[in-house]
């Protein structure tokens, strides 16, 4: 999961964290969570500045249930619409691509 | 009222790297100076001072303000990136007609080498140190892969249309000689260059170089009319697609004049998504198809943008990346653009965007200008 604000007026969720509702405007926000989203567009980053990477990182832009896109990392490659779970590594949103156990 | 102009600007000579020993409080010095000359004015006849930079610290405008003798009266820093010169300019036009200040002075500058640059992109503020540093992302390039897919996808474009701004701002950079990247840019050039993060190759992405430029206002001189300013910051609280600036607002309202009177344009360019998102927010693209509009009237330098090269040419140094724009429209209503100059140029708009709060830039702000009768 990773902590998200919850607003106890009108129900928006924001990561990271907010100070007031963005959307109502309330003071009356909270600590939440969530656990899962859907992947909106993906990019490998293959350099940083100054160097390029031994290993390209997958990112993504995940929208959270309930709420808005995020910026996470990739635990794979993958398309839009690709369900995932959230964690948070170190500060970092960490999105791992969904997989239904086979029977 | 005695109304606000523009009366100076200049820009001090970017370089990929700065001479070992260069710092950025000597940038600013240099286009201070060299935009007084450009006026017509001394150190001493300068009451306002405003300054954007991400690298004078721990030195702030006062103390640059006391390195350069300056006896002040108005005093302003400004931390807002790519919108800080238009910020900055519209404080310092209301300060000027007040009479708050005579004449003000506003600078952008930055040295960042690459460790300056990584350090300042993975803190540039709490909710990246906290929650993008670590994943990592290597700084706003992998952002705006992400947004540049969003474009993509609405507009049906293929890598070639944004190949085709920065070839034909590589263009404009070629006849430029304070461009830091002049030499001609192919299709083929660019669709081989290395990737940075997908689809982002190596000419999408803006280079960071070393430099300052700054701008004069005061009233009763001869200079270039202001004669629109509009802003909006956090317009949607990060949750949007990014693919809208929120300009214009009022700005063509209070201008007086469309999107169609003006002769020459600067957009912020950090990314050639972001040229294409202003131009269209702007009001300035023509037709349904943006891959058309671009092949039609950038291409063809019937809509001149970006005359300088732009920042993906001529280089972004920093904060001063916003006042680049803003200096070439300056330049080229005053005739004063050399091989680039656009003939007969009388009004031009100038955008800033930056300051990429979590997934792109929350602020956004544009000037209409307009040539001294």
């Amino acid at each position: 999961v990773i902590p998200i604000t919850v607003c106890a007026g009108c129900d928006a969720r924001f990561f990271p964290e907010r100070l007031l509702c963005a959307r109502c405007g309330s003071s009356e926000v909270a600590l939440g969570e969530v656990s899962g989203g859907v992947v909106e567009e993906a990019t490998l980053l293959r350099r940083v500045p100054g160097a390029a990477l031994l290993n390209a990182v997958p990112l993504g832009s995940v929208r959270f249930d309930g709420g808005h896109p995020i910026i996470v990392r990739l635990d794979q490659r993958a398309e839009r619409g690709a369900r995932v779970e959230l964690e948070l590594d170190g500060g970092a949103p960490v999105a791992r691509l969904y997989r239904r156990e086979s029977t | 009222v005695a109304e606000a102009l523009i009366v100076g600007a200049a820009e001090s000579p970017y370089r990929r790297r700065a001479e070992p020993g260069t710092t950025t409080a000597q940038l600013l010095r240099d286009a201070f100076l060299r935009a007084l000359a450009s006026a017509g004015l001394e150190p001493r006849d300068v009451d306002g001072l405003g300054v954007a930079s991400f690298s004078l610290a721990p030195d702030h405008a006062i103390d640059l303000a006391w390195r350069l003798g300056l006896r002040l009266r108005w005093l302003t820093e400004d931390t807002n990136g790519g919108a800080s010169a238009l910020n900055m300019l519209a404080h310092a036009r209301r300060a000027v007609e007040a009479g708050d200040a005579d004449v003000v002075v506003l600078l952008a500058g930055d040295v960042l080498g690459t460790d300056d640059f990584r350090r300042l992109v993975d803190g540039y503020n709490v909710a990246t140190r906290d929650h993008l540093a670590p994943l990592p992302f290597g700084g706003p390039n992998s952002l705006f892969a992400l947004l540049t897919r969003r474009h993509m996808l609405r507009h049906g474009l293929a890598r070639e249309t944004y190949g085709a701004v920065a070839i034909a701002q590589r263009a404009w950079a070629g006849l430029n000689p304070g461009a830091v990247y002049r030499a001609p840019l192919t299709m083929v050039d660019y669709l081989s260059a290395p990737l940075v993060a997908d689809p982002l190759g190596r000419f999408d992405c803006v280079p960071i170089v070393c430099g300052a430029d700054a701008v004069v206002v005061a009233r009763d001189r001869p200079g270039v009319r202001i004669r629109a300013l509009a802003a909006s910051y956090n317009p949607d609280g990060q949750e949007g697609d990014g693919l809208v600036s929120g300009l214009p607002g009022r700005l063509w309202e209070d201008a007086g004049v469309g999107p169609g009177d003006m002769d020459l344009v600067s957009v912020y360019d950090d990314y050639p998504a972001m040229v294409l998102v202003q131009l269209a927010d702007l009001g300035l693209v023509s037709g349904e198809s943006l891959a058309r509009f671009v092949d039609t009237e950038i291409a063809t330098r019937r809509l001149p943008v970006n005359t300088s090269g732009g920042q993906l040419s001529a280089g972004q140094a920093g904060a001063a990346g916003g006042m680049h724009g803003l200096v070439e429209a300056v330049l080229q209503l005053r005739g004063q653009a050399g091989h680039r100059q656009v003939g007969g140029a009388r009004t031009a708009v100038v955008s800033g965007y930056g300051m990429v709060a979590y997934r792109y830039g929350a602020c956004a702000n544009a000037a209409v200008l307009e040539a001294a009768p």
